[in-house]
């Protein structure tokens, strides 16, 4: 915590901020102080430990971080990137599509102070807490109706050549207007051996009748910690579908928050995680329930390999007058090594009586059967395994409404698979 | 073509199949009949390459080789095929992709050139047309949500797909209607050439009507009780296996 102080301190006098600004920053980072970082016995954190976090000296990044850009953040893609290097964002290297409006959160604050949180209640989660005390590379930004309906754009967080650990508090309000349909990617990437912190927070709120599209790609160097918190704010008739891809970092921890609030609002989460060695991934999603006639889906599905070990926590919510809701929740998990072990909690918390929701959690081996009748048909081991891990991902993978950036997951999955197959 | 000499088999200590022998050549169809629990589906089993199978005692050659030092791959890729009684379900594998990777890995061993996606779509869409499948099943997940008989005729599209040089037919019939069965048995009459061998291993003599077995065979509790030719069958169907476990007994 005296570490962390100490990098509050050098970052609190900013002296571009207003007062009012710094207050917040100050608040937060009290109650953070309060909360301190998350211990096992608290139980959201019951199968997660954070403590890598807590005792490296990580300091935040600063211009000194920025490397030779060369061709960081290259890549196949040919989608508009806005690209982020070590925490700073590359105007010169991004694209701005026609439609989306981009601010600094300082210029948003100064506009409408409300913006930075956009009805966003961090709650009792330390780390988004954190994220307000300390945000460093904060943009505000916002789908207009003249953004081009169902093209995409993406954010890609570089983390690249360090020579010390350290951390970043990117913090991204999404405004989405009305009747539009953006796909929106949100990508972290890193490389290197220099363990480093990424303490994302992203805020949407959709507008009325919107369609937002979100691709999250978590693929952070292995030395890393990527911790992050996702909140969602559908209103009537506002559609989200999100597809999480998580392989990266040592330690993953997603916490997703979701209010729909308004008649008609729909929302969708697949999730997608991809683990191997000692890598241990966490999502821990509340699917809040606020309107009545409201629809949701989650669907996560796990793969873990070696001795890596996954926590689904799941829990939807039906506020009581939220009548003639259909909620499904789902996560399957499966397990290629006897080592690695997966903590799935589906959880419901119904305080209507007129709803229809289900959950369901199932953990298992690649089916002997399965494999025995490809082999049967001339296939090896290996590629009737590589077929059999990719039928089970593909629900996920086969949702992104994206060719290109569908293309794209599934070239991480192949690799992924080379990787823990040995093909 | 297969040759299972004195071949005992058990399963979890349990002895099924009790000294099996069996000639099967280029060009003939037997049929392998018997009650429930004789040991027929562990005999197929055993000749696809099923582990959990033990072989205490005989071999099984197949064009001269010993079948039961083979991978389960390496009797597919050798020509070896199966149709299972409860095909594996496969979710999120679309059939056109599952076929394709296996028609190409046949094709690769077999030092053929592999089919690219457009070849493959001409090719697999003949077959279909075979079986009475549509289109459509090429996008679905493999056996997932198949009715029975989907289950049955997709064994059969494989079958003619991967151009096997012996096909062991596990209780192909059983479940089906009276049109599946004969749409199976029309799979199988296509199939059929002189240097194709089929096994079709049925509880009952019905789909025997509609194809011409050479020799048939009944198995009973784990050893072949009886061979004869196509009357054998009726003879069954009037009798019951009942009368030959009393035959033999006497």
């Amino acid at each position: 915590m005296k570490h962390l102080e100490k990098q509050f301190s050098i970052l609190s006098p900013v002296d571009h901020e207003p007062h009012s600004l710094q207050e917040l920053r100050q608040g937060a980072f009290n109650r953070f102080k309060e909360i301190g970082f998350p211990r096992q016995s608290w139980e959201v954190y019951r199968f997660t430990n954070t403590t890598v976090v807590e005792k490296n000296a990580f300091r935040l990044s600063t211009g000194a971080d920025l490397p030779e850009l060369g061709d960081v953040g290259k890549d196949s893609l040919s989608l508009p990137t806005l690209l982020f290097v070590n925490g700073h964002y590359q105007p010169n290297l991004s694209t701005v599509p026609a439609g989306l409006t981009l601010n600094t959160l300082l210029d948003s604050y100064n506009e409408d102070a409300k913006l930075v949180t956009n009805g966003y209640d961090a709650g009792a989660n330390p780390f988004a807490i954190l994220n307000t005390a300390m945000m460093n590379s904060g943009l505000h930004i916002h789908f207009s109706e003249e953004f081009d309906s169902a093209s995409a754009v993406r954010f890609l967080y570089v983390t690249t050549k360090l020579s010390e650990p350290i951390m970043n508090h990117p913090r991204l309000v999404v405004d989405v207007a009305e009747n539009t349909r953006p796909i929106f990617i949100e990508e972290y990437r890193g490389n290197g051996s220099v363990s480093y912190w990424n303490n994302a927070l992203t805020i949407m709120r959709a507008g009325n009748n919107s369609h937002l599209h979100h691709l999250r790609i978590q693929n952070e160097a292995p030395s890393a910690s990527h911790l992050s918190a996702t909140f969602y704010q559908v209103p009537a008739d506002g559609n989200i579908h999100a597809s999480y891809i998580s392989l990266g970092s040592a330690l993953h921890r997603h916490d997703v928050n979701v209010v729909l609030s308004g008649k008609g609002a729909d929302v969708t989460l697949n999730g997608l995680c991809l683990s191997k060695d000692a890598q241990h991934m966490d999502h821990n999603i509340i699917m809040d329930h606020s309107s009545e006639h409201v629809t949701s889906r989650m669907l996560f599905k796990y793969i873990l390999a070696d001795k890596s070990t996954g926590v689904f926590n799941g829990r939807a919510v039906v506020r009581q007058d939220a009548q003639k809701i259909d909620a499904d929740q789902t996560n399957n998990n499966l397990l290629l090594s006897d080592n690695a072990l997966m903590n799935s909690n589906p959880q419901l918390e119904i305080y209507a009586d007129d709803v229809r929701c289900t959950h369901g959690s199932t953990t298992g081996q690649i089916s002997e059967d399965a494999l025995f009748y490809l082999r049967s048909r001339g296939l090896d081991v290996l590629s009737a395994k590589a077929l059999l891990i990719n039928g089970f991902a593909n629900e996920v993978v086969d949702e992104i409404n994206n060719e290109e950036a569908k293309d794209y997951a599934r070239e991480l999955l192949e690799s992924w698979l080379n990787g823990v197959t040995g093909g | 073509m297969l040759e299972i000499k004195n071949l005992h088999v058990a399963v979890e200590d349990k002895p099924i199949l009790k000294g099996i022998d069996l000639v099967v050549n280029a060009g003939e169809l037997h049929a392998i009949m018997g009650p429930n629990g004789s040991g027929k589906s562990t005999l197929a089993h055993v000749i696809a390459g099923q582990k959990i199978y033990e072989v205490l005692d005989g071999e099984i050659l197949y064009n001269g080789k010993n079948l039961l030092e083979m991978d389960p791959e390496e009797r597919a890729l050798e020509g070896v095929f199966m149709s299972y009684q409860y095909p594996a379900v496969i979710p999120g594998v679309n059939l056109a992709y599952f076929m394709k990777a296996a028609v190409n890995a046949i094709r690769k061993h077999r030092g053929e050139p592999e089919m690219d996606a457009v070849d493959f779509l001409s090719f697999i869409k003949e077959k279909l047309a075979q079986v009475k499948m549509d289109e459509s099943y090429l996008k679905r997940a493999v056996n997932d949500g198949f009715s029975g008989g989907e289950k049955k005729r997709n064994e059969i599209l494989q079958m003619l797909a991967l151009d096997p040089s012996l096909a062991v037919l596990d209780e192909t019939d059983s479940g089906l209607d009276i049109d599946a069965v004969k749409i199976v048995a029309d799979g199988v009459n296509k199939f059929r050439r002189e240097d194709r061998a089929v096994v079709v291993i049925t509880h009952y003599q019905r789909i025997l009507q509609y194809m011409d077995p050479d020799k048939i065979h009944v198995l009973m509790d784990g050893r072949m009780i009886r061979s004869g030719g196509k009357n054998l069958a009726h003879e069954l169907e009037e009798k019951g296996y009942s009368w030959l476990e009393e035959a033999v007994a006497a």
